[in-house]
């Protein structure tokens, strides 16, 4: 093991104590932080329900996720590819990118019920623009002498897009990714925890509202978990791409 | 604003014709202009004949100042890429690619990515893919200009050789009064912008050229002429 990856256990390990530690030695009070073993605890009791509810959040986060995603990169490559579209319409995009949107949420809901489908829609809306803003500056920092340098080759507008744009594109495309990815797994939780029947998110609110801590950090875990299998995904879609080549 | 005003010229098959000129005189336009890229706003490029309004792959290649080669394909799929974009099979524009990368002395780094090349292969990779679909006529634009002293006086002994081997029709744009002398059976030199046709040296050194050239007498005169013509443009 090299020493950056001896340091980087060690961290992880005396977070974990910590975390463990802390709570027993009374410095930070239980119903704050429960003790890590609590937590896990809490989760090995109540798995049926806990392992229950991730078909619902992950069903949630996977339609979001392709809605905000693939929308978002895809109108990115669109305004990028378009300066006439792009000067007309990134004013009024920069501007709703300032509005909170967790205040739509409650219009979500009576727009589409407590159901899944209220969580999809507020998880894609608060992940499009940003993950469309991602995708832009990619497409925007495209070498114009690659581009230029491709035309003289003779190639079409259509043949510009496929060899160069979309390929030079790729990197930031998958950084769009891992930010809306990102995203999309907190607009699913936020919506699950204001108002739902179920799913992941709803369990954490309802363990809450019982002062059960240790029922909380369990979900919290999860949640975590969830995160951490994004970010292991997203690393190696990443490393596809270092080593990317069309043929 | 006008940047080129007047440029009538002829270039017969297989010249190699340098262009120097002052600064912002006008130079990479005119390439631009001639390798379809731009349209002039009066006159017309004629190459056999043909009116060049857009750009023309297979009759005139292009080198640019970067090599611009795209980051995320081997040097091989480099040079194909001009031909992969008329959909020659992928057996045949291999093919063809192998064999510009031999002639531009590049053999055994067919698979590396350009990050990997040195400047001045990067350049030759450039070459070899502005050669592959045989065009007639070969447009340089500063080729050399980023590359170290040494690299440059390598690559311009290649590009001679290259010439002489396959006896394209060169339009090379260069800063470096030695590389036009050193280079071209002929140096057109503009004026400053609007650039115009000052002077159309005709440089009467035997080939092949050798380095011990650029220190006699006939090279120094013709230096000489041209050096003058890019100074009162200058001054002005």
């Amino acid at each position: 093991m090299t020493r950056l990856r001896v340091s980087q256990v060690t961290l992880y390990v005396a977070i974990l104590a910590a975390w463990e530690l802390l709570p027993r030695a009374g410095i930070v009070p239980r119903l704050f932080v429960p003790p890590l073993s609590e937590a896990l605890g809490a989760l090995a009791l109540g798995r049926a329900e806990y392992l229950g509810s991730l078909p619902t959040t992950f069903g949630e986060i996977l339609v979001a996720y392709a809605i905000a995603c693939g929308g978002g990169i895809l109108a990115g490559q669109i305004l990028g590819a378009s300066p006439a579209a792009r000067r007309m319409l990134l004013p009024l995009i920069r501007s709703a990118y300032a509005v909170p949107l967790v205040v739509l949420y409650p219009v979500m809901m009576v727009w589409f019920g407590l159901g899944p489908e209220s969580k999809i829609a507020f998880a894609a809306l608060y992940a499009f623009i940003p993950t469309m803003l991602t995708a832009l500056a990619g497409v925007a920092a495209l070498s114009p002498a690659l581009a230029e340098t491709a035309r003289a080759l003779g190639a079409t507008r259509a043949q510009q897009v496929l060899y160069i744009a979309l390929p030079a594109s790729l990197p930031s495309s998958v950084a769009a990714l891992r930010l809306g990815g990102a995203l999309v797994i907190v607009g699913v939780i936020v919506a699950e925890m204001l108002g739902a029947g179920a799913g992941l998110g709803f369990l954490i609110t309802r363990q809450r509202t019982m002062l059960d801590s240790p029922g909380v950090y369990a979900g919290i875990v999860l949640v975590l978990a969830i995160t951490g299998l994004h970010e292991v995904l997203l690393r190696r879609l990443e490393r596809r791409v270092a080593a990317f080549r069309a043929s | 604003m006008l940047a080129l005003d007047g440029i009538d010229l002829e270039v017969p098959d297989s010249q190699f014709v340098a262009v120097v000129g002052p600064s912002g005189c006008g130079k990479s336009t005119l390439l631009s202009i001639v390798a379809g890229l731009r349209l002039p706003s009066s006159g017309t490029v004629l190459c056999d004949g043909e009116a060049m309004t857009a750009p023309m792959p297979r009759k005139v290649g292009m080198v640019f100042q970067e090599a611009n080669l795209l980051p995320w394909l081997s040097a091989l799929d480099n040079v194909a890429f001009p031909i992969k974009l008329r959909r020659v099979a992928r057996r045949e524009r291999l093919e063809a690619a192998r064999r510009m990368l031999e002639l531009t002395g590049l053999t055994g780094a067919e698979d590396r990515l350009p990050h990997q090349l040195s400047g001045g292969m990067k350049q030759r990779v450039a070459i070899a893919r502005g050669l592959v679909q045989n065009p007639g006529v070969l447009l340089m634009d500063e080729p050399f200009a980023s590359l170290d002293e040494q690299t440059r006086m390598v690559l311009g002994d290649e590009l001679l050789r290259i010439w002489s081997e396959t006896k394209k029709t060169v339009l090379f744009v260069t800063h470096s009064l030695n590389e036009a002398v050193y280079l071209a059976d002929r140096v057109i030199v503009l004026s400053a912008r609007p650039g115009r046709v000052v002077d159309d040296v005709a440089v009467d050194l035997p080939r092949p050229r050798t380095f011990a050239m650029t220190s006699s007498e006939r090279f120094g005169i013709l230096k000489d002429r041209i050096w003058q013509h890019i100074r009162n443009a200058e001054r002005r």
